[in-house]
């Protein structure tokens, strides 16, 4: 077994079972814990694959980000620990129906002698997939690189749209998040400040008499 | 060599939307219900510009821009030119409607702009990557259009429905998506993944898992019959406007992206994948006539007509490309005017009588002859009553699908579209025949609060945008029928060009 072989499994196995912790956990908290260990772990399978920047970008982003927002959003809203345990067994038939389509599907694409209900009669069939050869297209350039030369050049459109989603869902964020009519009452912070005590409370005494 | 003449119309709405952006940070008036206009005609400027570019681009040979990933195609230029118009009427209906709830306008325009834009690009798109980027610019401001009034808990939750739901069938579109990537050999390009589809046939269980994923997720979008469950919650919930967008715009975007998968990727699975299509046609004329019948909400009563209106879309679309793509567009053109002016009729009396209720519109002709006349005729040509434009409509749809030896469907879409003249004749019946009852209006109704607005409101009864929208939709209803078979040539001309050869 080479060290690629034994880190490969290593990193899917402990993927999977915090995986399925995630779902298991009885708080929300470890919960949102066991899934900063699944991104840590996919990234670990990442760098396997060769793509290192991807990688660190998961990292960065799904772990610095979004996990960590997950986990403040979670212990500010203080959410109780859920009595999950009664669900379980009332999804599992249709959860595990949906799981198990899954997993054929994959069989069927990747090894189609492992399902004999969908046995494929002609013998050709692997050839007549039409896989693309990826070893043929690897090239000796860094990844930022290779990204950069798709992402700036043939596929520039998508990015510019994709920049015009962010910037509609910052407005929409914004819209959704602000009270600004007249008919909310706002904290006027600077006359706030500037209120003299002695002044306050001679008009309260004022408005009491 | 890159040429941008066919996305000049997509350009002209961004750029329009940028000037909405800062117009709206300008604005100096403090008075809120007085905001809104110059961001309204920016947005409608900036619309009918687009307009008419995909006029003039019409008449253009097709062409394939942005390295393969934009189709300029006489199909995909009308699907863009209906999305743009219903986009347009749509930004009139809104600025009265908010301004009655003490809403900003501005922000709306945005996110309508926003998602015609990703809706004229999903018409057009002839590339994975680019049709799940341009469907989710679409869904992403649908979601905000539908929690837009955020003081409402109904929009709120309207808009939480919407976004769970819609997410769900956003990832099984992604899921198709991967898989249609791995069976077309590494191409996202549609014409090559077709192409691969076509060719090696004997792999046809993968590419049906393949287009039952990518058409569960469009069939969400387009609320055919099994998906259709979020439909009348959110048309309920959401500000009306947004609700008149969901049902013209963001459904013509769907149908666009459905009709260039069918005719184009999955053209090897054809005639099953047509049956497949033909099953959610029907289901979703008996599910939309039936349960319609039974509503007495109008917004919830236009969401289930919608969905019995989309099945007579899908009827068609279920036909060979060639066959149905005529009477499909001749019915979404007209649909989208009739669809507006009911949903138009539908704000202009909520504002003056303060609810949707069907029961509440009791003896409204007494007091509003000309509203009420003009929704009679809006629901009379959804029903296809013959003066009217949506009978034409129907009759060539209909032609069509019997031409195309789709008997058991066609008979089924008559007798549904018969049931249909049931629920539509009876909002008539109660407007034109029961006595007014005591109703309060909506000044009334309105918050103690808001009676800054209720004053201001007073002085114009009924409100000028509206009023234009409505009279353009009624007429349009009642006097394109002359010119049908003018139209029904230009439509006829239409196909999706990077279709054939395979």
């Amino acid at each position: 077994m080479t060290i690629e072989t034994v880190l490969f499994s290593l990193f899917s196995s402990i993927a999977l079972i915090s995986g399925l912790m995630v779902i298991r956990a009885k708080n929300p908290i470890h919960s949102v814990l066991f899934l900063i260990l699944v991104f840590c772990n996919v990234s670990g399978l990442l760098v396997l694959l060769g793509v290192e920047f991807f990688a660190m970008i998961f990292l960065v982003v799904y772990v610095g980000a979004i996990a960590v927002l997950f986990l403040f959003v979670v212990m500010m809203l203080n959410i109780q620990i859920a009595e999950m345990q009664e669900n379980v067994l009332r999804y599992l038939p249709v959860g595990g129906m949906v799981g198990l389509i899954f997993l054929l599907e994959i069989f069927l694409v990747i090894e189609n002698d492992l399902i004999p209900v969908f046995q494929l009669t002609d013998s050709t069939a692997h050839s007549a997939l039409n896989f693309e050869m990826f070893v043929n297209k690897i090239q000796s350039i860094p990844n930022i690189e290779a990204i950069g030369q798709i992402l700036y050049t043939h596929s520039f459109y998508f990015f510019i749209l994709a920049s015009l989603i962010l910037l509609v869902a910052m407005i929409g964020a914004i819209v959704l998040t602000m009270h600004k009519t007249t008919l909310v009452k706002r904290q006027e912070v600077f006359k706030q400040n500037a209120i003299d005590f002695a002044k306050t409370i001679h008009k309260i005494r004022s408005a009491q008499e | 060599m890159l040429q941008f003449a066919p996305i000049v119309p997509e350009a002209i709405l961004t750029i329009s939307l940028i000037c909405v952006c800062f117009a709206d940070l300008f604005q100096t008036k403090k008075v809120f219900y007085k905001k809104g206009w110059e961001t309204i005609w920016i947005a409608a400027l900036g619309l009918l510009l687009s307009i008419i570019a995909l006029v003039w681009r019409l008449p253009q040979p097709p062409s394939l821009i942005l390295g393969g990933a934009f189709a300029e195609d006489s199909l995909g230029i009308a699907f863009r030119l209906i999305i743009a118009m219903g986009s347009f009427i749509c930004i009139f209906l809104c600025l009265d409607y908010f301004q009655m709830g003490g809403t900003p306008a501005a922000e709306f325009t945005i996110f309508v702009l926003a998602s015609t834009i990703g809706g004229m690009l999903l018409s057009g798109s002839n590339d994975l990557v680019l049709a799940f980027v341009a469907f989710e610019c679409l869904s992403l401001n649908s979601y905000l259009l539908a929690g837009y009034t955020r003081k409402d808990l109904r929009s709120q939750e309207s808009a939480a429905k919407y976004l769970i739901l819609g997410s769900a069938s956003s990832c099984a579109l992604a899921y198709g998506f991967s898989w249609l990537y791995g069976l077309g050999g590494g191409s996202t390009s549609f014409q090559e993944i077709g192409f691969a589809l076509n060719q090696y046939p004997s792999v046809p269980f993968a590419t049906w898992i393949a287009f039952l994923l990518v058409f569960f997720g469009i069939g969400f979008k387009l609320s055919a019959a099994p998906f259709h469950q979020w439909a009348p919650d959110v048309y309920e919930g959401s500000p009306t406007p947004s609700a008149a967008f969901l049902s013209v715009s963001s459904k013509a975007a769907g149908l666009a992206i459905a009709a260039r998968l069918l005719w184009v990727v999955f053209s090897s699975l054809q005639p099953q994948a047509g049956q497949i299509v033909q099953l959610l046609a029907i289901l979703s004329m008996l599910v939309g006539n039936l349960i319609a019948a039974s509503q007495s909400h109008m917004k919830r009563m236009l969401a289930y007509s919608s969905i019995g209106q989309i099945g007579y879309l899908l009827l068609a679309l279920s036909l060979e490309h060639g066959q149905g793509q005529s009477s499909l567009m001749l019915y979404l053109g007209t649909y989208v005017f009739m669809n507006m002016g009911a949903f138009a009729c539908t704000i202009l009396l909520s504002l003056q009588i303060g609810t949707d209720s069907i029961r509440s519109y009791a003896g409204l002709f007494q007091t509003k002859p000309w509203i009420c006349g003009c929704l009679s005729l809006c629901l009379l040509s959804l029903a296809g009553l013959p003066p009217l434009v949506g009978f034409f409509g129907k009759t060539y749809l209909f032609w069509a699908a019997w031409q195309g030896q789709l008997y058991i469907p066609t008979i089924i879409g008559v007798f549904t579209s018969a049931l249909s003249l049931y629920y539509y004749l009876r909002v008539i019946r109660i407007m034109f025949t029961r006595e007014a009852k005591g109703t309060l209006s909506w000044q009334q109704i309105a918050l103690p609060a808001h009676k800054e607005i209720s004053f201001s409101l007073e002085k114009k009864d009924t409100p000028p945008l509206l009023t234009l929208t409505l009279v353009l939709c009624a007429s349009t209803v009642s006097l394109f029928s002359f010119v049908i078979g003018p139209l029904t040539s230009i439509v006829n001309d239409l196909s999706f060009f990077y279709n054939d050869g395979f």
